[in-house]
């Protein structure tokens, strides 16, 4: 419990910080945010590179997508994506009705963690 | 006996190439050029098959009368090859998977290192010292 808390706070300052370090940006929220987007990227990368390690080898996308509603999910945000939805042209849509980021706050968190779900799609 | 190291990475760029032999370097990097292919193949056989067990380990890609090649592809689809002298047969399969597993062992603790960014050529000092261990100890 104590663990989800600190992941809680850090990400809530992550997203302060980043907003309003440089009070010019907040004009303009594109550059803040393509920020928070980069370091959701990067740790999300690094996250993979270890959740991944010990899994088997994916088949094709859609064992990918499972990985990640499963298995990242699970990791991240303590339970499961709720729906998984695809066309099979390469769209997924993830739905997941209770977001421990946006649980405790009803909206303007930003998209930090986000890219993660993009990451394995493309490597 | 290894003679050589390589991380390719996704795009097929490579990471990292050690080998025991600097004035080989320029031929091991032609032969780890021609594993990209094999662990294509391999990946999409493997597919086919669609047997239930697929491993990171691909087995032996590639073998001439010098060297023999072998493969390990991440999921995040870096490769990891090892390149053994073929004329020295001491080195047996799951002493090959286990090499493969400290290697992978230390990719993750590297790319989970703030300052490295992934897919750029690996300098660590720390990664390439253990690469040179693992070299050292399989010949």
């Amino acid at each position: 419990m104590a663990d989800d808390a600190l992941f809680d706070f850090l990400h809530m300052e992550i997203v302060s910080h980043v907003t309003k370090s440089d009070p010019g940006l907040l004009q303009d929220g594109d550059e803040a945010m393509s920020k928070l987007e980069q370091i959701g990227y990067s740790t999300g990368y690094r996250f993979i590179e270890r959740l991944t390690k010990d899994l088997s080898r994916f088949k094709d996308e859609l064992e990918v997508m499972k990985a990640i509603c499963k298995d990242f999910w699970s990791a991240v945000f303590k339970k499961q994506v709720d729906n998984l939805r695809t066309n099979h042209q390469g769209v997924y849509v993830l739905q997941d009705n209770k977001f421990r980021f946006l649980a405790s706050i009803s909206n303007s968190r930003q998209y930090l963690e986000l890219a993660p779900k993009f990451l394995l799609v493309v490597c | 006996m290894a003679v050589c190291i390589g991380f390719i990475g996704k795009e097929n760029s490579p990471l990292f190439l050690r080998c025991i032999n600097q004035s080989q370097e320029l031929q091991f990097h032609y032969i780890m050029h021609t594993c990209i292919d094999f662990v294509e193949e391999k990946i999409i056989q493997s597919n086919k098959s669609g047997s239930d067990v697929r491993e990171l380990y691909l087995g032996l890609l590639y073998s001439s009368e010098e060297v023999k090649a072998y493969g390990f592809v991440t999921n995040t689809k870096v490769k990891i090859v090892i390149i053994i002298d073929s004329t020295n047969s001491l080195l047996r399969d799951n002493e090959i998977r286990a090499i493969f597993r400290k290697l992978h062992n230390a990719y993750t603790e590297l790319v989970c290192n703030p300052f490295y960014t992934p897919g750029d050529p690996i300098t660590s000092k720390s990664f390439g010292a253990l690469v040179d261990e693992l070299l050292a100890s399989s010949s």
